[in-house]
């Protein structure tokens, strides 16, 4: 800044007194002069007095406008004047600098003289006399003021700055250089607003209003399947909920999105037992499986998935019993579903009304989440931005709970929402706690890809291909799977899931890809009647969405669709992190390197209800921190989440995550190797420095700022994955590295990573087994014990 | 082979109405690429990530229409953006629902009372 003093002059910051003020106008709001003849009144409730009557100085009305001022600029370029009315100021919520001259400069490009700069605090105000110059400047941030005026000087301004015409009020624009006039930095005043400049930016609310403080039991973020069904359990222990979700609650997640089926040993549709789908899940996960979770997610999955039927989520039903289909990886009929592809919605509206039905539980949607809030290494609430106004909350609470869902956003081709960007990953990181298995995301070979295509679940196209088969074709029409060491389909659904991804990836990297870049698949071959009487009505829409699949090819590819990985819990769910509990996709471990069709909703309930047990019962004895202790706590966090950041040299944040989702698509996706995983870390480091460390302060819904708070978030959880995938020497489910094409048994491990400090902690632990249960013949019903 | 017939490039047209509910709308014009603007949704998305990252609209599921966070007025009717499909060459006028509070641009306030954290006192619920 000093390199320019020479040309500037600088302006001295004053406070605003009566007598200073006195030659451009008056003051309002300081005490009357006891000399003051006007009216004024005084009782221990109420003080009035005069403050000033306002003149227009012609004909027209007084008006009152609201005014943002957002200019912080240290320079002068530009004055108004309004040579009939006064005008007058009053800021609202935070203090202004009003800067003034009488100069009536004879040119425009003369610097005036004569400037005084005054500072006008909240409480007081100002009424400037017609013909005096001036201009406002916010400290730091906007500051909201009222100000009165008359209305036909408000539209020959509007006027003016519209058109960019010389209003009729004369405004005076000068050059920059020579008229460049500078707020000195050497004035004890200004100094003080400079630090309060750095208070706002580092406490932000609490030199303004101090941020609301929401008081609870129980936190829990997220409100997919998973949040509301911790929510209802907690406060059936009594303990009171926020629920809160960054979204709309109950609609932001991939619950809602759930078409298909919800994995379930009911034993409806055949004989079952939880110990059945217990040991298929075990199968998929490959070895990895927490063997406690996975138990807990097939036994309590049974009375969660009947809570949901007493509740009136609408089970399919049929001969008396709910029908159960036979997904793949299950050894029986096993799946509930609610017609028509209504799985999700069914269950996220029956939680929803559920949660609405449990007293205890405060909802609050447009609530992100963005740090938690450690005391004594212990998670006592967080920080959190309400987007519907633009401010952060802080919420004191005995437990917290991450239900925040999955990561898939962190992919280009994925089945996510706008709200999986894996926020509650991030969470759990910064919150010391330690992450399992990151290298698993699941990846769905034909999702669909083009042409686009909404209101459709994007992985539909794999019921049909186990009822059609279907033709899974290069750009050139041929059929390419056997070209990669699988059997020719012979218009079956032979080809795995693994090998249909490789196949399609491979393809497209030799140039052979369809236009969007995956395979095609076609049902041309498969007779209209045959089609109609396997998928009726979703023919007929996909008809009224412009496919017709008798004539017309669809273009499938890998799309990341689900993470095995996440928080590492114990049975109680809760992480190791004292005060911290997660559920549902969140969590890792249950589902080893890969996931058993149907076994995520099952997931979120049965890990959502026992998560809100736990957490509530672990919040009886806290004391709870004081106001001063949290908002201390918050700061450096409010800090990190509100630092201005230069609006015209900022990133487009959104871009950004498009740039991340490619990268990570490309190398740290279906398939990768150690230069692929190497590349990518070095470009999440360089987006990292594109990003900068600012966030932009906003309002309302103000969309930059979500942008850089994910993108932040997304950049710190795709390093967990990349890292924890270039760690993993071996192909084992969902994770397989070219360079390391075998299951390696050496690697029947789990991962765990940390980010303590700023430095990543990667080790690996032995998999939780339980000795028994497959073998118990007491777990065993009657009926399978004669079996 | 391929799965559509060449595609009409003339690029697409959103008037969209921004603004906060503090100041008086402004209407601004974007022009879309036909191929980024299936939906509606989609072009939206493409204006945030190419051109005007500030403009504000509501959604979360994208190919589910699911959410249904999605609406919004388009051409002085209420679509779901997400499902909204628009033509190459086409001149769209795009708005906030108007039976709803303002929030930013194209967002409005449709989350019922109970869900909010500054809640009225109607029980929206049942
Ligand atoms: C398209 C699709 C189809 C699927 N089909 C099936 C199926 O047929 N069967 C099956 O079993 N599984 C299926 N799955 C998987 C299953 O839906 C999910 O694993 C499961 O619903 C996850 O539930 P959850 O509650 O853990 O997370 P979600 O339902 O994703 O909910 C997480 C919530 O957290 C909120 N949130 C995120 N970050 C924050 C934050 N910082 N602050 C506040 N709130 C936050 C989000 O807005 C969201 O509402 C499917 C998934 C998808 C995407
Ligand atoms: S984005 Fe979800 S319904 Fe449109």
């Amino acid at each position: 800044m000093a390199e320019e003093m020479n040309a500037t002059l600088t302006i001295p910051i004053e406070a605003l007194s009566a007598e200073a003020f006195a030659p451009y106008g008056w003051t309002l709001g300081q005490p009357p002069s006891p000399t003051a003849t006007e009216p004024s009144f005084s009782n221990p409730f109420t003080d009035f007095w005069h403050a000033h009557a306002f003149q227009t100085g012609a004909s027209g009305q007084v008006e009152f406008l609201w005014v943002n001022y957002r200019d912080t600029r240290r320079d002068i370029g530009v004055l108004e004047v309004h040579h009939l009315t006064e005008q007058a100021i009053v800021p609202l919520t935070g203090d202004i600098i009003q800067v003034v001259t009488l100069d009536d400069a004879p040119d425009h490009d003369t610097t005036p003289s004569g400037l005084r700069a005054f500072r006008v605090p909240v409480g007081l105000g100002i009424c400037m006399r017609p013909g005096c110059w001036h201009t406002t400047r916010a400290i730091g941030t906007a500051a909201t003021c009222l100000m009165v005026t008359r209305s036909s000087t408000t539209v020959d301004l509007v006027g003016h700055l519209q058109q960019g015409l010389p209003a009729g009020r004369k405004l005076t624009h000068s050059t920059a250089r020579a008229f460049t006039a500078r707020l000195t930095l050497s004035d004890p005043l200004f100094a003080a607003a400079l630090a309060d400049i750095a208070r706002t930016a580092t406490e932000t609310s609490m030199t303004l209003p101090a941020p609301l403080i929401l008081d609870t039991d129980v936190l829990v973020i997220g409100a997919g399947g998973a949040g509301m069904s911790a929510a209802i359990a907690a406060a059936e222990t009594g303990a009171r909920v926020l629920l809160a979700d960054r979204s709309l609650i109950g609609r932001g997640g991939a619950t809602i999105m759930a078409q298909m089926t919800v994995a379930v040993a009911l034993g409806e549709q055949t004989e079952d037992h939880w110990t059945h789908h217990y040991q298929d899940t075990l199968a998929a996960g490959r070895g990895l499986c927490s063997e406690p979770l996975a138990r807990i997610l097939c036994e309590e999955g049974v009375q969660a998935i009947r809570l949901l039927d007493s509740w009136g989520v609408g089970w399919a039903r049929a001969d008396g019993h709910l029908t159960q289909a036979h997904a793949p990886g299950h050894d029986r009929p096993r799946c509930v579903y609610v017609d028509y592809l209504n799985t999700g919605p069914a269950v996220a509206k029956t939680l929803r009304a559920q949660v609405a039905h449990t007293a205890g539980v405060q909802r609050v949607g447009e609530l992100v989440v963005v740090d938690l809030l450690l005391d004594a290494e212990r998670v006592v609430g967080a920080v959190a931005l309400h987007l519907e106004s633009g401010d952060f909350v802080l919420v004191r609470a005995g437990a917290s709970v991450i239900a925040t869902g999955g990561l898939t956003r962190l992919y280009k081709r994925n089945s996510a929402s706008l709200n999986m960007g894996g926020d509650g990953f991030a969470l759990a990181l910064r919150a010391g706690a330690r992450l399992l298995d990151m290298e698993f995301v699941q990846f769905f070979p034909i999702g669909h890809l083009a042409p686009r295509l909404v209101g459709f679940d994007p992985i539909m196209w794999d019921p049909f291909r186990y009822k059609l088969g279907g033709k899974l074709l290069n750009r050139d029409g041929v059929e390419f799977v056997e070209r990669y060491g699988n059997a020719n389909e012979g218009g079956k659904y032979t080809t795995t899931r693994d090998a249909a991804t490789y196949a399609i990836i491979k393809e497209v990297e030799a140039g052979r890809g369809s236009p969007a870049g995956g395979a095609y698949l076609s049902f041309r071959h498969v007779p209209e009647t045959t089609l109609r009487a396997a998928f009726g009505p979703i023919i007929g829409r996909l008809a009224a969405a412009g496919i017709d699949l008798t004539q017309q090819m669809i273009e499938v590819a890998p799309i990341a669709h689900y993470h095995m990985g996440g928080i590492l819990v114990d049975t109680d769910l809760a992480t190791d992190v004292p005060g911290l509990y997660a559920a549902g996709e969140a969590v890792g471990g249950a589902n080893g390197a890969n996931r058993l069709s149907g076994n995520a909703i099952t997931e979120a309930v049965a890990f959502g209800l026992r998560a809100g047990r736990s957490a509530a019962g672990s919040t009886a004895t806290l004391t709870r921190l004081s106001d001063q202790a949290l908002q201390a706590a918050a700061a450096p966090v409010i800090e990190r989440s509100s630092s201005p950041a230069n609006a015209t040299a900022r990133p487009n944040y959104a871009a950004l995550i498009e740039e991340l989702q490619t990268i990570m698509q490309l190398h740290v996706g279906p398939f990768r190797n150690d230069a692929g995983i190497r590349h990518a870390l070095a470009a999440i480091a360089t987006l990292r420095d594109r990003a900068g460390p600012g966030i932009p302060p906003g309002g309302a819904q103000d969309p930059v700022r979500l942008d850089a708070l994910d993108l932040r978030n997304m950049l710190l959880v795709a390093e967990s994955v990349a890292r924890a995938a270039l760690a993993r020497t071996e192909s084992r489910g969902a994770h397989q590295r070219e360079d390391h094409p075998a299951q390696d048994e050496a690697w029947t491990l789990n991962q765990t990573i940390a980010w303590r400090d700023g430095q990543w902690a990667l080790a690996t632990q032995a998999v939780d087994r339980l000795p028994t249960v497959s073998a118990a013949p007491d777990v065993l019903t009657p009926a399978e014990r004669q079996a | 082979m391929s799965t559509n017939d060449a595609k009409d490039a003339t690029p697409i047209t959103l008037r969209i109405q921004r603004g906060v509910p503090q100041h008086a709308a402004a209407v601004m014009a974007y022009a879309v690429p036909a191929e980024a603007a299936a939906s509606l949704l989609d072009g939206l998305r493409w204006v945030r990530t190419h051109v005007d990252d500030t403009l504000a609209f509501r959604y979360a599921c994208i190919n589910a229409n699911a959410c249904k966070e999605c609406m919004m007025r388009l051409d002085g009717k209420t679509v779901y953006a997400c499902t909204a499909r628009l033509e190459a060459g086409g001149d769209y006028a795009v708005a906030p629902l108007p039976n709803k509070p303002l929030v930013r641009d194209l967002m409005t306030a449709i989350a019922p009372a109970k869900e909010r954290l500054f809640n009225g006192d109607e029980d929206d619920e049942h």
